[in-house]
């Protein structure tokens, strides 16, 4: 008797979190989820962008050795690649969640490029050229830390 | 001189178990998003810590025997059973965080994929837990982590703003953009980093190991009142250093690198150099001790052969037991599991499994069959008993704050 009241606990408590999940993962996106992955993607892709300007900036200034600012500079293009997959994932359920996707989208592609950059010059060039590109990625990062305050 | 070479055992722990990848990634994090406003936390965590790590060194000084070993035959196989199951669990994947914390220090040095560097860091590892001798790992790596002294010296080149910092750490509460929620989720995570169930079995083991009498009950509290907080004290310095670089410019921190590279801007090559270092100890000083931790539990449990100063031949299926738990660690690393996120899971299953561990201290450290007069006086249970309401509390709110934060958003 007791096993099965244990038994049966049990398979409650199997059916509760596969119902649960199962719903999780079917619920339509609605304009605060995809809000939610919006801004996820932006402060994501901001952390990565910043932290690789510092590497840069770091490096350029020699207090850090080159292998760390290469390191640092391969997570900032994980994190960009992983909020740009984030904000793909779902389309934007009505048109304010789309002018959020239409706002986002070209900054994760500018942020992307400015850590292009900084891997070339990195590779290529000296610190001249790093502390240039680190700069000229500023206006990207400052976008996207308001688009996060705006919407977050 | 033999007593002061014992304390060593308490830095080890307190830099390799009290700091350990767990303690860099939610002070970082923490200091990131909240500034210093989580600093109550790790005072409340060392002071927990030491509290429960007294009491485990005191059980093994005067009984001479581990914590674990004792916890089965006074609660019963059954309940010993459900302890077993959910700190082996948990120390598993902590064996996991850590050696990805090592991978990925290698990773900073080299800037090769840190996934690379997991089988040779788990080989290492194997090697150094199989050959090498106690005595001589508690040093290299007890002394190797006080590099990590360098981020508390650092942050005063960072030119911090200490009338922020005070602010923060006056009015603890979630800062604007933040909620109550993430609040409690990052304070959760810093608890369980500071309480993280393996040290106490550790140290308790550790204790056998070194061969404890009621005589070396002094160093034993010498190494929980000295070494811990030591260890508080430099987990403190990731969430300052992250406060002062990345608060203000409202950045998280995400990755290893972000968490030291404050130590560059600071003090240049050599700080990061001497970072690094103290995070590689720090994280492989915690996997071996992980590593350890799990043979001896299973091994208590089941009454077998244990002891890292054992042959392997005489103590097999403990020595089998560290290797097996090694590849499981290993084999969750190379499922590509991001190691950050992997610890920051860890420290939120690890809070759920916290009063499994602690209840059976406190029953234990209160009889006196294995204690005589040196059980828990009124101060010591008061304590006790404090904590068990805390971490019963950290407990059944880490996973609804999981899933209610997303794992902190």
């Amino acid at each position: 008797m007791r096993a099965r009241a244990w038994g049966a606990v049990a398979a409650a408590v199997v059916a509760v979190v596969w119902g649960g999940v199962g719903y999780l993962s079917t619920r339509p996106t609605d304009f605060h989820s995809y809000r939610v992955a919006a801004v996820g993607s932006a402060q994501s892709a901001y952390t990565g962008l910043v932290s690789g300007q510092q590497a840069s900036r770091a490096l350029a200034a020699s207090r850090i050795p080159p292998p760390m600012a290469t390191a640092m500079l391969g997570d900032s293009r994980s994190a960009i690649a992983g909020a740009q997959k984030r904000l793909a994932r779902d389309a934007p359920p009505d048109e304010r969640t789309t002018a959020m996707r239409d706002e986002l989208a070209p900054l994760l592609l500018q942020a992307d490029a400015a850590i292009s950059g900084l891997e070339d010059a990195v590779a290529h060039g000296g610190a001249v050229e790093l502390r240039a590109r680190a700069d000229a990625a500023d206006p990207v990062a400052d976008h996207l830390r308001r688009f996060v305050e705006e919407h977050g | 001189m033999k007593k002061f070479l014992g304390i060593t055992l308490g830095i080890l722990t307190a830099v390799g178990g009290f700091v350990d990848i767990g303690d860099i990634v939610s002070g970082s994090q923490s200091g990131a998003r909240f500034g210093i406003a989580h600093v109550w936390v790790i005072v409340v965590g060392v002071v927990g810590i030491c509290v429960y790590a007294e009491m485990a060194g005191r059980v093994t000084a005067i009984s001479g025997r581990p914590v674990f070993d004792l916890v089965r035959e006074r609660l019963g196989p059954r309940v010993a059973l459900v302890n077993l199951l959910g700190s082996y669990a948990i120390t598993v994947f902590t064996l996991g965080a850590e050696l990805g914390g090592v991978a990925l220090a290698l990773q900073l040095l080299s800037s090769a994929p840190y996934l690379t560097w997991v089988p040779l860091v788990a080989l290492l590892l194997w090697l150094a837990l199989w050959r090498v001798r106690f005595e001589t790992l508690e040093r290299i790596f007890g002394l190797a982590g006080l590099a990590l002294v360098v981020l508390v010296v650092g942050v005063f080149w960072l030119g911090p703003d200490v009338g922020a910092l005070r602010h923060q750490a006056l009015h603890p509460g979630p800062v604007p953009g933040e909620t109550w929620a993430t609040y409690w989720f990052f304070a959760i995570a810093l608890f369980a980093s500071a309480m993280t169930p393996y040290e106490v079995f550790f140290f308790s083991s550790g204790g056998v190991e070194e061969k404890w009498t009621p005589r070396d009950l002094v160093v034993a509290r010498a190494n929980v009142f000295l070494g811990f907080p030591l260890g508080g004290l430099l987990a403190f310095g990731f969430m300052v250093n992250a406060a002062v670089v990345y608060h203000p410019i409202g950045m998280r921190v995400d990755t290893l690198g972000q968490a030291v590279l404050p130590a560059g801007m600071a003090l240049g090559e050599l700080g990061i150099a001497l970072i690094i270092l103290g995070v590689f100890a720090a994280t492989f000083g915690a996997a071996m001790e992980t590593g350890l931790s799990a043979g001896y539990t299973v091994a208590q449990f089941f009454g077998w052969s244990w002891g890292k100063l054992r042959r392997p031949r005489s103590a097999a299926r403990f020595h089998t037991t560290v290797l097996v738990s090694l590849l499981i660690g290993v084999a969750a690393l190379l499922t590509t599991i991001d190691p950050i996120q992997l610890t920051e899971y860890m420290l939120i299953f690890s809070a759920v499994a916290l009063p499994l561990t602690y209840i059976p201290i406190l029953v234990v450290a209160n009889d006196r069959h294995y204690l005589g007069d040196r059980v828990n006086g009124r101060l010591a249970n008061l304590m006790g008993v404090i904590y068990l309401v805390i971490v019963v509390a950290a407990a059944v709110a880490a996973i609804p704050l999981m899933v209610f934060t997303r794992v902190g958003g």
